[in-house]
């Protein structure tokens, strides 16, 4: 049964429990996500956000609940769908190329292919000059551009993050903040980005969903249709949708 | 750094070592127990003759063909095992139930089965190592983090592409791990199975010393066992890095920070690298003399001051060609304006010294050559002419791989010249092996510095033709490199075991074309040098181990 009522990401009533007798950890979450939009996940610490992301990207199954993506239900990985873990998972016995490459080499691209869209995207990235190093060599900046780069070279419509930024320098974050919102905008990527910081919730996110403690359910989505412009953070609109963002966090 | 570090390391406890022996050898005064120093006089006296290198040859066949069926049995099946939940599940108390089982007590059983030859050895101590690395493997396979299965699965991955980018790369160093650790127990279990129904090796040497009451000589096959086990490890360490480039890094921070440390750390590490391969070289050259050195074993005797005297002969022609070399080098860059500012990669040798260490190195050349014949004094001139003339090659035609090539292929003629006064065809073929061999891939190489090379105006195949043709004429080099092989194999009717090594070499070559030709020149990096070295080192072994099968060593 095809639903379409131009939600790329439409997700209801979803329920997760891991082992039976043990607390859930996803209760009643739904949520919608037009083309091109994002949403920003934010809550407090094992409450369920990661858990959410993998049901998303097709790793783990649900129990309850349906997740249909561009109409059709979800049931395992999908092509489109890129998936940026929280410490990246990036290979540490690959180079920073062959990292990127990684997922074209799994769908088959040819080598001529993989090298040219690699390559573009570490000149995007300022990455060429490490093409060959190791990652154990870069900084955490720089793994988590590779991450993205990687994610990139597979031409995806729907980018899932896990707490992108949360081992960066405040400078470092907002370079790569503006990086994504550019990113987006080009890519026209539909993206959820699950973070613990209420200003990088505002800044990044089309809206922003608030979950409660474990077991998880959806306390507000705030809308925040402003977001989307590298000034926004100086923005008088930024420091309300914070406020008003804060309050919904700190309510019990 | 780290090489000297370890190098002290290795000085420093062989003198503990010396001491405590010479202190307990006093305490003890008796025969059982010789001082370190008649030890060392019987192991040098023992180490000139051929009968010691067979049985050292013979150990190292024996525990090395152990190791690596081992490896190539239990490094799979651990990858298997470890990955696998149901397999494990099944196995893991197989395993766990037989690994405390010394293993040792079944040497009966392999000796009936097997016989008393090498067979039964070979099996007896890998299956002993079977189960190291097996667990070792497993382990490691257990211990990767979930979040690369995960980021892998989200692309998409099957269980096919999961082992062969994660499971198998993680997987590699916790075996060589394993490999290492386990040279101890492999070299005791070689000991043991060569302490009876047997007439050769270290082993046979330590009990057969026993038996005549030679106690010096005990510890000649002592010293020639540590001296194995030494190498093993050493070898394993190298292969690990080779083979496993990132584990180094991580598990080498200090030096990862020297290096990340410095401004645009990747763009000048490629030239100095560039440039320092053209100088290392000249190190494939050195199995090369000492295949050309068991060959010639045919026609004439060897004595150790010959050995000692083109010993010689190549440091001194090897550090004068690569101190010359420099020189140019630093000549040529100080006279063109745009390179005038850029510093050599070791300012630290001023022009002056570099002239003094050229000159000193090639009187050790030319008396080196002197001590060993009146023709070889006189030979040494022209060969030192060459070795000059190729650093200036590459500024006028790009036909300098070649000489390259020829410069380093005179070493096995060299040799054999040295020792018989004469030439033959078949250490000629030796040497085109070897010319085309090392043009081959410096041609390889010189593709990685076409723009380097153009903007500068050197001359090269790539420079000049592009990377494609340049492809072909390497390839096509190698091509004769490996027709070269099949030639010395029929002239010196070589062992058939020398085939084995031959296909593997020309697999290498194979694989190594493969690498270039479907993904980019970035392929010719550290690991590919490495194939190279391995292939050098190869044809010895080859030739090496057909000599003693043929029993002419
Ligand atoms: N595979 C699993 N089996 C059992 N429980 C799990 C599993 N994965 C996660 N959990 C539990 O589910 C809860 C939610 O985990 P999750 O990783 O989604 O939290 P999170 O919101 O991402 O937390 P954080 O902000 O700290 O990253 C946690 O209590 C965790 O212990
Ligand atoms: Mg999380």
């Amino acid at each position: 049964m095809r639903v379409n009522n131009g939600a790329v990401i439409q997700v209801r009533s979803l329920y997760k429990k891991f082992n039976a007798g043990t607390l859930a950890v996803l209760d009643n979450v739904s949520f919608s996500l037009e083309d091109g939009e994002s949403m920003a996940v934010i809550g407090p610490s094992g409450c369920g956000k990661t858990t959410l992301l993998y049901i998303l990207a097709g790793l783990i199954s649900y129990a309850r609940g349906t997740v249909m993506i561009k109409g059709d239900p979800l049931k395992g990985p999908l092509r489109n769908t890129a998936f940026i873990l929280q410490d990246f998972g990036l290979l540490p016995w690959k180079t920073v190329r062959q990292n990127v490459c990684l997922g074209m080499k799994l769908r088959g691209v040819s080598k001529e292919k993989e090298r040219i869209i690699c390559d573009s995207l570490l000149e995007t990235m300022g990455l060429s000059q490490y093409r060959d190093c190791y990652p154990a060599r870069l900084s955490g900046g720089e793994k988590q551009r590779i991450a993205i780069a990687r994610a990139l070279a597979l031409k995806p419509d729907i980018l899932l993050m896990d707490e992108p930024f949360s081992s960066l320098d405040t400078f470092t974050t907002e370079t790569l903040q503006d990086t994504l919102l550019e990113i987006k905008a080009v890519h026209h990527l539909t993206m959820i980005i699950v973070t613990h910081s209420i200003e990088e919730a505002v800044f990044l996110g089309d809206k922003i969903m608030v979950m409660s403690q474990r077991p998880a359910h959806v306390k507000a989505i705030v809308p925040n249709s402003q977001a989307g412009y590298s000034s926004y953070r100086s923005d008088e609109m930024f420091f309300a949708a914070c406020r008003k963002v804060r309050k919904v966090v700190e309510q019990p | 750094m780290k090489a000297t570090r370890t190098t002290f390391g290795y000085i420093l406890s062989v003198a503990g070592i010396f001491l405590v022996w010479k202190l307990a050898a006093l305490g003890v005064s008796s025969p059982v127990l010789p001082p370190p120093e008649d030890a060392l006089k019987a192991f040098l006296i023992h180490a000139a003759t051929p009968v010691f290198w067979k049985y050292f040859g013979i150990s190292a066949y024996r525990v090395i063909a152990s190791i690596a069926l081992a490896w190539c049995l239990a490094f799979p099946a651990g990858i298997v095992i470890g990955y696998s939940r149901s397999l494990d599940r099944f196995l893991s108390p197989l395993i766990f139930m037989t690994y405390p089982v010394p293993k040792i007590v079944l040497l009966p059983v392999i000796l009936l089965l097997f016989g008393l030859g090498d067979c039964s050895k070979i099996i007896l101590i890998g299956i002993i190592l079977f189960f190291q690395i097996l667990v070792a493997t497993c382990d490691g396979v257990k211990s990767i983090s979930s979040k690369y299965y995960d980021s892998l699965l989200s692309m998409g991955a099957t269980d096919k592409d999961i082992i062969r980018e994660v499971v198998f790369p993680a997987a590699l160093p916790y075996s060589f791990t394993a490999l290492r650790i386990t040279t101890g127990t492999a070299i005791s279990v070689l000991f043991f199975t060569e302490s009876f129904a047997t007439t050769s090796g270290l082993g046979y040497l330590i009990m057969n010393s026993w038996a005549t009451a030679a106690y010096t000589d005990i510890f000649v096959g002592i010293i020639g066992m540590s001296i194995l086990g030494i190498l093993l490890y050493e070898v394993f360490s190298c292969l690990e890095k080779v083979v496993c480039p990132w584990h180094v890094i991580e598990t080498d921070t200090v030096d990862e920070e020297s290096q990340s440390g410095s401004a645009i750390p990747v763009l000048s590490r490629i030239v100095t690298y560039a440039q320092m391969i053209k100088f290392s070289h000249t190190v494939f050259a050195l199995p090369f003399a000492l295949a050309s050195l068991v060959l010639v074993r045919r026609v004439a005797t060897l004595d150790i001051s010959t050995i000692f005297w083109i010993a010689m002969a190549m440091v001194g022609a090897r550090s004068a060609a690569m101190g010359f070399n420099r020189y140019v080098d630093a000549v040529f860059d100080a006279n063109n304006p745009r390179t005038a500012a850029r510093e050599l990669p070791s300012n630290v040798l001023s022009r002056h010294e570099v002239i003094i260490f050229i000159v000193i190195s090639s009187l050790v050349f030319i008396l080196s050559a002197a001590m060993l014949s009146q023709p070889c004094f006189w030979l040494s001139f022209p060969i030192l002419a060459v070795l000059f003339f190729y650093s200036y090659t590459k500024r006028f035609t790009w036909l300098s791989h070649i000489i390259l090539g020829f410069g380093i292929s005179l070493v096995p003629m060299a040799v054999w010249f040295a020792v018989t006064g004469t030439l033959s065809p078949g250490i000629s073929v030796l040497s085109l092996f070897l010319l085309t061999y090392i043009a081959g891939f410096d041609v390889l190489y010189a593709c990685q510095d076409i723009d380097f090379d153009r903007r500068e105006g050197l001359h090269s195949i790539p420079a000049a033709f592009g990377v494609r043709s340049a492809l072909r004429v390497s390839a096509f080099l190698h091509l004769v490199s490996v027709l070269s092989l099949a030639a010395l194999y029929r002239i010196f009717v070589l062992h058939p075991l020398f085939l084995v090594f031959a296909v593997v070499i020309a697999v290498l070559f194979f694989v190594e074309h493969r690498l270039v030709k479907t993904d980019d020149l970035t392929q010719v990096n550290v690991a590919f040098y490495n194939i190279n070295s391995i292939i050098s080192v190869l044809l010895f072994v080859g030739i090496l181990m057909g000599e003693l099968m043929w029993g002419v060593l």
